[in-house]
């Protein structure tokens, strides 16, 4: 079974969906058991949640899909 | 200021001019399509000149060409009569996405030659730049910018996502995380103290982590857009992203938690 220790390495994948089925399995089973990873997992959402209400100064949509739009036209 | 399209605006001495009076000069030249605002908006025609005494780190002309050039030409206007230094010029805070955020980059630009980021991939690089600077810009001195080679490279040497003394031998949790309540974002977000120790954690990773972090996690991009942008393959994306959250939770973590 996944330890505490290897699940917090396995965090972000997990949150940014990008884990295998059955390692997801796994991972839900250890946090479905241990409320300790539980609680960062839950941190874990908080900071980001924290991170992204940081921005004092959103980009506004259409000027970021324009400066998107550029970096993807100087690839080519 | 000259009423034509683009406008032209000018203040204080002219490069000729501080030339005749044998003054020491610094020049910078910014094309504006090398001003994020300009750029998104498609008008790119102008630059922006600043003129400095390189002896008394002060402004002494400032002359633009852009479309909004006398809206731009208040901030030198206003650092030439009070005699700002162009350090503090270059380190103030201008909102991000802003025509005045190019008299900042401007005042920058005395110290980093502009013309060596040639072509696309030096523009792209500038950008890039400021895109990944701006956590740490709010408040802060901009110490260098962010060089592409490094965003590739994953340090070995790095510590895993929370310390190895936070767990036995056999893996648990000892001692373990605290339950944060529901609304711990938010009070963290209240007290300015707090977003300082934010940013300055945010600060201290390095740039590929603080790059990846500041686009994905501030800036809201995803995944597949960083990966383009910083021309890194995903699965280093995510180690760079996991690190950088991992620091910032234990930056938070120690912060909630001091006795
Ligand atoms: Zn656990």
């Amino acid at each position: 079974m996944l330890t505490c220790q290897e699940l917090t390495e396995l965090v972000t994948d997990y949150l940014e969906n990008r884990m295998s089925f059955m390692d997801r399995l796994r991972f839900r089973v250890h946090i479905g058991m241990c409320r300790h990873c539980r609680a960062y997992l839950d941190q874990m959402r908080k900071t980001i949640r924290t991170l992204g209400e940081l921005s004092a100064e959103p980009i506004p949509p259409a000027i970021r899909d324009e400066l998107l739009a550029r970096f993807r036209d100087w690839k080519r | 200021m000259t009423l034509t399209d683009p406008q032209v605006a000018s203040v204080g001495l002219s490069e000729q001019e501080a030339r005749t009076k044998g003054i020491d000069l610094m020049v910078s030249k910014l094309p504006l399509s090398y001003v994020p605002r300009a750029l998104a908006a498609r008008e790119t025609r102008g630059f922006i000149k600043l003129i400095a005494d390189r002896r008394m780190n002060r402004l002494v002309g400032a002359h633009i060409l852009g479309t909004e050039a006398g809206e731009m030409i208040q901030e030198p206007t206003l650092a030439i009569t009070h005699g700002i230094k162009v350090d503090d010029l270059a380190a103030a805070f201008h909102p991000y996405l802003t025509l005045a955020e190019g008299i900042k980059l401007a005042a920058q630009t005395f110290t980093k030659d502009v013309k060596k980021l040639q072509g696309r991939s030096g523009l792209k690089t500038w950008i890039f730049s400021i895109l990944t600077n701006r956590a740490k810009t709010r408040g802060r001195r901009d110490k260098r910018s962010v060089p592409f080679s490094v965003l590739s490279g994953l340090d070995p040497e790095d510590e895993p996502a929370v310390h190895r003394s936070r767990f036995t031998s056999s893996g648990g949790w000892a001692p373990p995380p605290e339950r944060w309540d529901e609304d711990t974002p938010e009070r963290l977000l209240l007290g300015s103290e707090t977003r300082a120790l934010i940013d300055h954690a945010i600060a201290e990773l390095p740039a590929g982590q603080r790059a990846v972090i500041t686009l994905r996690d501030i800036e809201g991009l995803d995944l597949a857009e960083i990966c383009n942008i910083l021309e890194i393959s995903g699965t280093n994306q995510r180690v760079l992203l996991h690190r950088a959250r991992a620091k910032i939770r234990s930056a938070l973590e120690q912060h909630l938690h001091r006795p």
